[in-house]
């Protein structure tokens, strides 16, 4: 019983004495762990935070983006239909350009190859003309062509 | 240009003489007939032309010659005149401004009329009534004969052609032709 009692008391002076000289340090402890799990805790709230105000702010961003690059491609679709359209129309242009500078020049072409023939055969027939005359002119002839030339200076008055 | 000036001068001077004495026909035969020697005598146109020789004796050369070309005496001075101021040269360009001169002087203008035949005397009498008609004027008329005329006749007085060819009519039918 007394050997208990002992066990007791020892127990008990222990208890006390670790009460006395632990309590503090644990307490300390304790409160330490627990500044330290609460500024983590906080740190990782206001990270978490920050995450997300960057996550929003990309979010925003990429919908930016995303905007920009369909206006783009509505702005590249628009040029590249006027593109087409200006390009069409100048080929049309051009079509038609070359189309009358082609009747123009055959046009020419006739023009020329008519007047050529023209002068080819009024040439042929000046020559046959001119030979005839040359043959069959008599001294009559000349005489009767002078007196004409004299009628024509008589009549130039 | 500046030797034609120089005719002009001598020429008028020679001209008004002509008309004071009433020679100027006869000066302008004699002028022009040691003109057309001068040409045909090589040697002597070197002699009067030669600056060499004194004047003196080139217008010894010209007075030996007046008599023998039937010149006058006005005529005479006038080459002794040239032959002095060295104007030999000038002589075919006097000739021909005294030509020029006398004719208008006279109210007659020359031409040249162009046939491919031999023209009739009454004819060519014809034809000059008709130019004096269109001119107005004397028309002394030289022919000449071009076979490329072909038939009829063209004129040329001072500027103007009065062109009555066949060759003409051709040419005009021709142009016509062309033009279809």
């Amino acid at each position: 019983m007394l050997e208990f009692l002992f066990k007791v008391v020892n127990f008990a002076v222990l208890f006390f004495l670790l009460y006395k000289f632990i309590k503090k340090p644990l307490v300390n402890a304790v409160k330490e762990r627990h500044t330290t799990l609460k500024k983590a805790l906080e740190e990782a709230t206001e990270a978490k935070r920050l995450w997300e105000a960057k996550y929003r702010e990309y979010e925003d961003k990429l919908k930016g983006i995303e905007e920009e690059a369909r206006r783009i491609t509505e702005e590249i679709i628009a040029e590249a239909n006027r593109e087409r359209e200006r390009i069409l129309r100048e080929a049309e242009e051009a079509a038609a350009r070359i189309k009358r500078q082609a009747e123009m020049a055959v046009e020419q072409e006739i023009k020329t190859v008519t007047r050529r023939l023209k002068e080819t055969i009024a040439d042929l027939t000046v020559e046959l003309a001119e030979r005839l005359v040359r043959e069959s002119i008599r001294p009559e002839d000349q005489e009767r062509l002078l007196s004409e030339y004299v009628k024509g200076l008589r009549r130039l008055n | 240009m500046i030797s034609r000036r120089v005719a002009r001068r001598y020429a008028k001077a020679l001209l008004k003489i002509g008309q004071e004495d009433g020679n100027a026909e006869r000066y302008g035969e004699e002028l022009a007939l040691f003109e057309g020697f001068l040409k045909a005598e090589e040697r002597l146109r070197s002699v009067l032309t030669n600056p060499a020789i004194h004047p003196s004796q080139r217008k010894a050369v010209v007075k030996d010659l007046a008599p023998r070309l039937d010149l006058s005496e006005v005529v005479l001075k006038f080459l002794e005149l040239l032959v002095e101021r060295n104007r030999i040269p000038v002589l075919s360009e006097i000739v021909e401004v005294y030509r020029e001169l006398l004719d208008e002087a006279m109210g007659r203008v020359r031409g040249v009329l162009y046939t491919p035949f031999e023209v009739s005397e009454e004819k060519l009498n014809e034809i000059v009534k008709g130019l004096e008609e269109q001119t107005g004027k004397k028309v002394i008329l030289r022919v000449e004969i071009d076979p490329s005329l072909i038939g009829g006749a063209v004129a040329k007085i001072g500027g103007v052609v009065y062109d009555g060819s066949i060759k003409a009519q051709l040419k005009r039918f021709r142009e016509n032709l062309a033009k279809g």
